[in-house]
């Protein structure tokens, strides 16, 4: 059933909670029913962030919203989102003689925004089309653990990131392996980097400049030095200052680090200061 | 499908309480077995949910009981419940209702039959909470069958057709009712309950049949059919709303064989009509001022009457031209306006117009604009509206015009 732009978010609790009161009152067969929703990057990540956000609370309903994050409004011919790259030029950022980047905002951060926004969902994941057995996995744990989960997937669009279709897998594994775009999961409030995301935090990768990554498409062949410049230092501090790498963009002061040593006892057990 | 019932059988044990139209609502949510029902806050409509919250906790009835992020989620979430279903219930008002639009307009393209009520609310800007028709008629080319109640019974009994009258295969659209703002919302009356066996009687339980989304039944919902198939699908729709007419007459006709209530006629509700020789003609609450009026005229010799239409949507044409050509003139009260419209008139007014256009033997119709934003309709402006009609009957073409009632200088 196709659904409004903005309403994954309300499709997938609506039909969940239709098949679940059907279920209990006897009017439908009970049994396992998977209930995925489809979303693009401006019907989910724009449009329909606050329904899916929704979903994500209502934790009796087991569905899984699953957005497919082309960077762009492809459909409505490639106008810009808030998952558009920094930079990048769509019909709606080109580049001109007098403004070289109409687009200067950076690329918001869904999967770690509604991780850490919506502590009841068992699993919220960040994948990407050319790793699939990994997003394989992410999908059907997604459904497995039920309740309302998230799953977010890059998927390199060759239209609107003007290149060849034939490297739409290796511009997916650049924008892990340069850093930019982060493979994880987030099970019952644990965070488990994946893939080559994890490879390079364990330091048994190194990160590629994401000039790389860059340089092989058409939406950033206007990039002056210092916007590749720009790009990367905005990508090295997701590395060097988030809490968590590509995740959790805040960070606890250097003077504050006794706060992790919280006494984490639940609170009848701990003593009265 | 028409239903076998037998006249009046559970009459002698419904019950009498005293409610508010939309507390008289949530006791037909109850009734019909709502399976999903989606809530935002919005006065005046959201009064239904209050209730219908309340008899959810007190263990009244089961319902899966949704409280929104914004009217388009709740409006999404009962279209997508109503598609694997679930008999469902929805509602909004005034601005909120403008907010689902995207989701009301779809509801009606998939012929799902959502009920819900339009808590009748003034659009902002500028800010006011009283009754204004606009919300509702903004769907009116939509596919949406439109009832209007006068009462919190007529509400109750409504709702009940509502469900009865959507889901039948024939006709599959959604039902939004009509409910003034606090004239009706928020005012109490006496409602009589019907029991359980007996709306089990007239409501049979939903089914959508080779339409249901299920796994086991593999379709697609909604798919892109461009120009290749929209024209044969919109034709469809304007199938079932003509249908719908007999439908409703059918569920009418069943009512009262089962409640006793629900007047002669299911379309129009006719008050002291029968020598009247000029007519008001309106929806809603407002019929209450304008029947005080009606009595206090008849003292004085005039004969004077009200037509109240209970339907909008589909819209009872050919009784509307039995009606009404029976009367020398007819004022159309408009509690909604169209600005730019023929002869600047509300909505009613060119509607029945238009339904008139043909007829040989014609009334004069003269439209009226009164008791916008919730204004009470005081008994000079009713006064004013009978002599202004009365006046209007000798020449056909004084119809032309439109009044707007009880405005300051
Ligand atoms: C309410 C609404 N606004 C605008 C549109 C027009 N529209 C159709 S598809 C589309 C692009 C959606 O982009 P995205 O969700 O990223 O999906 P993609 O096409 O990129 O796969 C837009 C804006 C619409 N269908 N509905
Ligand atoms: S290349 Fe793929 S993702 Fe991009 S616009 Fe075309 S179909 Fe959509
Ligand atoms: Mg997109």
């Amino acid at each position: 059933m196709h659904t409004q732009l903005g309403a994954s978010g309300s499709a997938a609790l609506g039909t969940a909670a239709g098949l679940k009161v059907l279920m209990r009152k006897g009017k439908l067969k009970n049994e396992k029913i998977n209930v995925i929703a489809f979303c693009g990057d401006g019907g989910g990540a724009d449009m329909g962030i606050g329904a899916i956000s929704a979903t994500l609370t209502h934790k009796d309903y087991n569905c899984l919203v699953l957005l497919y994050d082309n960077e762009s409004y492809a459909n409505t011919d490639i106008q810009l989102s808030s998952q558009t790259p920094y930079g990048a030029v769509t019909t709606f950022s080109p580049s001109g003689t007098k403004k070289r980047l109409m687009h200067t905002r950076w690329k918001k951060n869904v999967p770690g925004m509604l991780a850490a926004g919506h502590p009841e969902s068992r699993y919220i994941a960040a994948g990407c089309a050319a790793y699939a057995v990994d997003l394989m996995n992410k999908i059907r744990k997604a459904l497995e653990l039920g309740g309302p989960t998230f799953v977010h997937t890059l998927d390199p669009c060759p239209k609107g990131w003007d290149y060849h279709p034939q490297y739409s897998q290796e511009l997916g594994h650049l924008a892990v392996e340069c850093g930019i775009w982060p493979l994880y999961e987030v099970i019952d409030r644990v965070c488990n980097l994946t893939g080559p995301t994890r490879q390079i935090a364990e330091g048994r990768k190194k990160r590629k400049p994401v000039y790389e990554y860059l340089k092989r498409q058409g939406r950033f062949a206007h990039f002056a030095e210092e916007d590749v410049e720009h790009f990367q230092h905005e990508v090295d501090k997701m590395w060097t200052e988030w809490l968590i790498p590509g995740v959790i963009p805040f960070t606890i002061a250097a003077k504050d680090q006794t706060i992790l040593k919280i006494d984490k006892k639940p609170l009848h057990e701990q003593k009265t200061a | 499908m028409a239903i076998q019932v037998k006249e009046r059988e559970h009459q002698d044990v419904e019950t009498e309480q005293l409610m508010s139209g939309c507390e008289a609502i949530a006791e037909a949510i109850r009734l019909a077995d709502v399976d999903v029902m989606a809530a935002y806050p919005i006065r005046p409509y959201d009064g239904v949910m209050q209730a219908a919250a309340k008899l959810i906790a007190n263990g009244k009835m089961d319902v899966e009981y949704i409280v929104a992020d914004g009217e388009h989620s709740q409006f999404e979430i009962v279209k997508h419940a109503c598609a694997v279903g679930s008999r469902v219930f929805v509602g909004s008002s005034g601005v909120g209702w403008f907010y689902a639009f995207e989701a009301i307009a779809v509801t009606a393209g998939l012929r799902l039959p959502v009920v819900a009520i339009c808590g009748n609310r003034a659009l902002d800007d500028p800010g006011a909470f009283g009754t204004e028709h606009n919300d509702s008629l903004a769907v009116r080319d939509l596919g949406w069958l439109l009832p209007w109640a006068e009462t919190a019974q007529e509400a109750m009994d409504l709702a009940l057709m509502a469900w009865r009258v959507g889901e039948d295969k024939r006709v599959s659209l959604p039902v939004a009712i009509g409910l003034d703002g606090a004239f009706l919302t928020h005012s109490q009356q006496i409602v009589r309950i019907p029991t359980q066996a007996a709306v089990n009687t007239f409501l049979p339980r939903f089914d959508l049949g080779d339409r249901l989304l299920h796994p086991d039944n593999p379709i697609t919902i909604a798919p892109q059919v461009d120009q290749d198939w929209l024209m044969e699908i919109r034709m469809q729709n304007d199938q079932a709303m003509r249908k719908a007419h007999d439908v409703v007459s059918e569920a009418h006709a069943d009512f009262k064989k089962l409640f006793g209530r629900g007047g002669d006629s299911p379309f129009l509700d006719e008050y002291m009509t029968d020598d009247a020789e000029y007519v008001v003609f309106g929806q809603g609450t407002l019929a209450l001022p304008m029947k005080v009026a009606i009595r206090r005229l008849r003292k004085e010799g005039h004969k004077v009457g009200l037509v109240r239409l209970k339907w909008f949507r589909p819209f009872p044409t050919q009784e509307i031209v039995k009606s009404l050509s029976r009367f020398k003139a007819v004022g159309i009260i408009d509690r909604d306006y169209s600005f730019g419209s023929p002869h600047y008139g509300g909505v009613l007014y060119n509607e029945v117009r238009s339904a008139l256009y043909s007829q040989e033997k014609r009334p004069t119709i003269v439209g009226f604009i009164a008791g916008l934003g919730g204004r009470e309709i005081e008994q000079p402006m009713a006064t004013e509206i009978f002599e202004k009609t009365k006046a209007a009957a000798s020449d056909i073409k004084s119809g032309d015009t439109c009044h707007w009632i009880g405005v300051r200088s």
